[in-house]
């Protein structure tokens, strides 16, 4: 059954963060052990031997702050990955961080490596949204510690892309959202849902009826910005629902990311691996335990999907998908959902609709789907 | 066949037609290429060169929680 191919390497090179944002779904943030560099040569070579080496992928530091960890790891992972990769396929690099612990030797690094490493930060937006959310254990915001670090990868000229997490509070202030982003110009702009997953058992943006107009209302003003700006703000929904739209040569049908084993691979520190969804790597369950496959120490990726375990759950999976294809609208668009999302809200995987899907697909989608329906209309009256 | 492979089987099976399907497709059709590209540029935005390469729907799934795709 072995498929892939690899897209993404998710590596967690330490639990702990330097922060305690409100809606974190990692467990064990405060622990402080750290992944050895024998641990990552293992797990490299564990994919490298498995035939899941198709075309280019990518190694995401993520899971706990990557830039606790010290930069001669990272050294010493981009050397191992150059010498060890005889394959024809490109293996690049992308940390997704808080910023707060870059340094001059940090970005020299980011900067020799541009073509093969790319850094992501965690931005929620202008200070008073940032700060709302994005604190110390103390209780502090953490926003002037990001944009000292924004500064200095300015200095360097490195471009940087952004991941920022949409919560209830956000949703009242678009315009101030927008623009700090459009004068931030990251290379691209990712908006998440604050999601019910992990360690986060509630959700702001789930927890009020009205919520779902408002959010509403805050994508559609975003897009329309989005639009009036002709994209000088890329983001990422917005682009990837256009272009599904007008340009994909064909509608959701079977199989997707999160839902074909090993096109994206979960790694802790200790070698544990998981597979489909990343955020499963951390979670407990009553029915099956965790969702942990295998270890890269004792076991290969291709037997890992024969225990009862991993057959267990994919079962679960993939009979979610066909309730989804069964009985729900955008499952065309869609695809069935994602994994994680259905577990975290439900406690089950073989279930249909979810806040998430209401919230990162079929909101977006509607939103867009009815501009270009309209625009196209207008035009034709012209 | 496993009864997993079963299931997949089924997902694989024809497109569903539905609302959704039907309101895209109603757009394909009715905009050529040059079209499109004529309305983004001169209506709703600019026409973004990776356009023409983005030939997959499994591309909207590669982007989990990336804020730097490479």
């Amino acid at each position: 059954m072995l498929t892939g191919p690899l897209n993404l390497l998710i590596v967690q090179g330490t639990p702990f963060c330097n922060i305690d944002c409100k809606y974190c779904y990692l467990p064990n943030r405060s622990d402080k052990n750290k992944i050895s560099i024998e641990t990552f040569e293992k797990i490299l070579d564990r994919v490298l031997e498995s035939g899941l080496v198709r075309e280019d992928f990518t190694i995401v530091w993520h899971a706990g702050e990557p830039l606790v960890m010290p930069l001669s790891f990272y050294k010493d992972v981009s050397s191992l990955v150059k010498n060890k990769n005889t394959t024809n396929f490109r293996i690049k690099q992308n940390f997704q961080s808080n910023g707060i612990l870059l340094n001059d030797e940090w970005c020299e690094f980011l900067k020799e490596n541009r073509d093969t490493v790319n850094l992501s930060l965690s931005i929620d937006g202008p200070q008073f949204i940032h700060d709302n959310q994005r604190i110390t254990r103390k209780g502090d915001g953490t926003f002037t510690s990001v944009m000292k670090s924004v500064d200095l990868l300015r200095k360097y000229e490195i471009n940087f892309g952004v991941i920022s997490v949409i919560t209830d509070f956000t949703l009242d202030y678009p315009k101030e959202f927008y623009q700090f982003f459009k004068e931030l110009s990251p290379k691209i702009l990712g908006m998440n849902v604050e999601e019910i997953e992990g360690d986060n058992y509630s959700s702001t943006l789930y927890a009020k009826n009205i919520t779902t107009e408002r959010y509403n209302k805050f994508i559609s003003e975003m897009y329309n910005m989005f639009l009036a700006d002709t994209r000088t703000l890329p983001i990422r929904e917005f682009q990837q629902i256009e272009k599904f739209i007008l340009k994909s040569k064909s509608y959701k049908n079977g199989l997707g990311q999160q839902t074909t084993p090993y096109r994206i691979i979960a790694v802790d520190l200790d070698g544990n691996f998981s597979t489909l969804s990343p955020e499963l790597l951390g979670m407990k369950s009553a029915k099956y335990g965790n969702f942990v496959f295998g270890n890269v120490y004792r076991n290969s990726f291709e037997e890992a999907l024969t225990t009862e375990k991993f057959k267990a759950v994919y079962y679960d999976i993939i009979s979610g998908m066909v309730m989804c294809k069964d009985s729900c609208n955008y499952y065309s668009v869609c695809g069935g959902g994602t994994p994680s999302n259905k577990y975290s809200e439900h406690k089950s995987f073989a279930v249909t609709e979810t806040n998430h899907c209401k919230f990162k697909f079929q909101l977006p989608m509607d939103i867009v789907l009815n501009k270009i329906e309209n625009d196209i209309k207008f035009q034709d009256v012209q | 066949m496993t009864e997993v492979e079963l299931l997949i089987e089924k997902l694989s099976e024809h497109r569903q037609s539905n609302s959704y399907v039907e309101r895209i497709d109603a757009i394909r059709s009715s905009v050529s290429g040059e079209f499109i590209k004529v309305l983004f540029d001169a209506g709703i935005g600019q026409f973004d060169e990776s356009w023409d390469t983005f030939e997959n729907s499994a591309d909207w799934d590669n982007s989990w929680d990336q804020g730097a795709p490479n």
